[in-house]
């Protein structure tokens, strides 16, 4: 194939991955790390280091707009990035030895297995409704985990306070090492400790994701980087690709209902997974 | 967690420093993407009858992980090298950006959060100039 058209179609591929991204809170990279190895026969490792440079476009871009519109909370993301960032090391460092020791079959069919509980999880999440009145912990009363944000779709200003600090930090060290073993942004477990533990109302949940994501894969992506797998070529059509997804979805997160856009991405992301793991498991083409 | 607790009650920063902080993020993700727009654009005008797959293979960002072979590479107009500057902005975005959430706490005298930033800024910078090189 011609190297501007297969650069031409990472380019369209990414911009897709980085819409679904932003517009489901879960980062490009679960979409763009299976299409780069199914489709453009990327090995494993390479294909997460570009996916971590896509992740990093799409979430300094959506993170900007969200920073700038007050949804993000920036106290609560910067301080559980303390556990995201040692846990994308691991993650990083993982995926290094796992695909010099000719595990990469094993970690295709993880990688179709995680897409899987990604996809699952996005729906059941979908049908979440979470009540914001809880009793906050002692961190979060010290660190001052506390805001208010005007809803759009309710009319009405949404205040919540966070609870069970130290469960959120153990999910986000998991989800360090998720995101950088296999270049996904791991929005699916950075929103559940966001909602699900520190009990954030979902916008807020999905905006301090958004805005987190991007210094865990800088932390996977800096290890995978200087170890020599992110390769600028085709990083920069992807991030490029991304960037003006996500810059789309961004600008109408706050005005689009998410239910459609859920249902696409679990097709899309299903048939990958089951297309991943026939890789692995040696029934691909 | 006995130490005073921090100035602001709120629980948010000043508009101030969100408006900055969103800045940063937009000047450095516009660095990258111009960097990338212009080499890879220019690499394929050099290249146009490259075989992806060897390319794929062949990875050069190798030549560029030391200052000495970044050097060369920029001084002797590698496209590959100025898009290998382009990954290292987009990676050192959100590196300022927490650089940029440390000297907003100190400013707003929360101790706390000033040494949790500074502790994940120095992880960031340990990451990318130690841990990486020794697993190459």
């Amino acid at each position: 194939m011609n190297l501007a058209l297969f650069l031409s179609l990472i380019l369209l591929m990414t911009i897709a991955a980085g819409l679904l991204g932003s517009l489901t809170g879960l980062g490009g990279g679960v979409v763009a790390v299976p299409v780069l190895i199914v489709f453009f026969q990327f090995p494993f490792v390479d294909a997460v280091g570009v996916s971590l440079i896509t992740i990093l476009a799409t979430s300094t871009t959506s993170g900007a707009a969200y920073v700038r519109d007050h949804i993000t909370d920036l106290r609560i993301g910067m301080f559980l990035e303390i556990a995201t960032v040692p846990g994308a090391f691991v993650g990083a460092v993982v995926a290094i030895f796992l695909a010099r020791s000719n595990l990469e079959d094993a970690l295709l069919v993880a990688l179709g297995a995680v897409l899987i509980l990604s996809a699952v999880s996005s729906l059941l999440r979908g049908r979440q409704t979470s009540t914001h009145g809880g009793r906050p912990d002692r961190i979060s009363r010290y660190f001052g985990f506390r805001g208010t944000y005007h809803d759009h779709a309710l009319g009405t200003a949404v205040s919540y306070e966070g609870e069970n600090t130290k469960g959120a930090l153990g999910v986000m060290f998991c989800a360090g090492v998720v995101s950088a073993l296999f270049g996904i942004g791991a929005g699916v477990l950075k929103v559940f400790a966001l909602e699900g533990a520190l009990n954030l109302p979902m916008k807020v949940a999905t905006a301090t994701s958004n805005f987190m994501i991007g210094v865990t894969a800088a932390a996977g992506a800096s290890v995978l980087l200087m170890a020599g797998y992110v390769n600028p070529l085709f990083a920069a059509p992807a991030a490029i690709g991304t960037a003006l997804g996500s810059y789309v979805g961004s600008r109408y997160l706050p005005r689009l209902r998410n239910e459609a856009v859920r249902w696409i991405f679990v097709v899309v992301v299903f048939a990958l997974a089951i297309e991943v793991i026939l890789r692995g498991v040696g029934f691909a083409a | 967690m006995s130490a005073t607790p921090p100035a602001s009650t709120d629980g948010s920063l000043p508009p101030r420093d969100y408006i900055i902080m969103s800045r940063v993020l937009r000047v450095g993700l516009f660095s990258s993407v111009t960097f990338f727009v212009v080499f890879a654009v220019l690499f394929v005008a050099h290249n146009w009858n490259a075989d992806p797959t060897t390319l794929i293979q062949n990875n050069p960002i190798g030549l560029y992980l030391s200052v000495g072979g970044l050097y060369r590479g920029l001084v002797t107009l590698q496209d590959s090298a100025y898009l290998t500057v382009g990954v290292l902005l987009m990676v050192a975005t959100p590196v300022a950006r927490v650089a940029t959430g440390v000297i907003f706490f100190e400013h707003n005298h929360e101790r706390g959060m000033t040494w949790v930033t500074l502790a994940v800024l120095s992880m960031l910078i340990v990451g990318l100039l130690y841990l990486g090189p020794a697993i190459r």
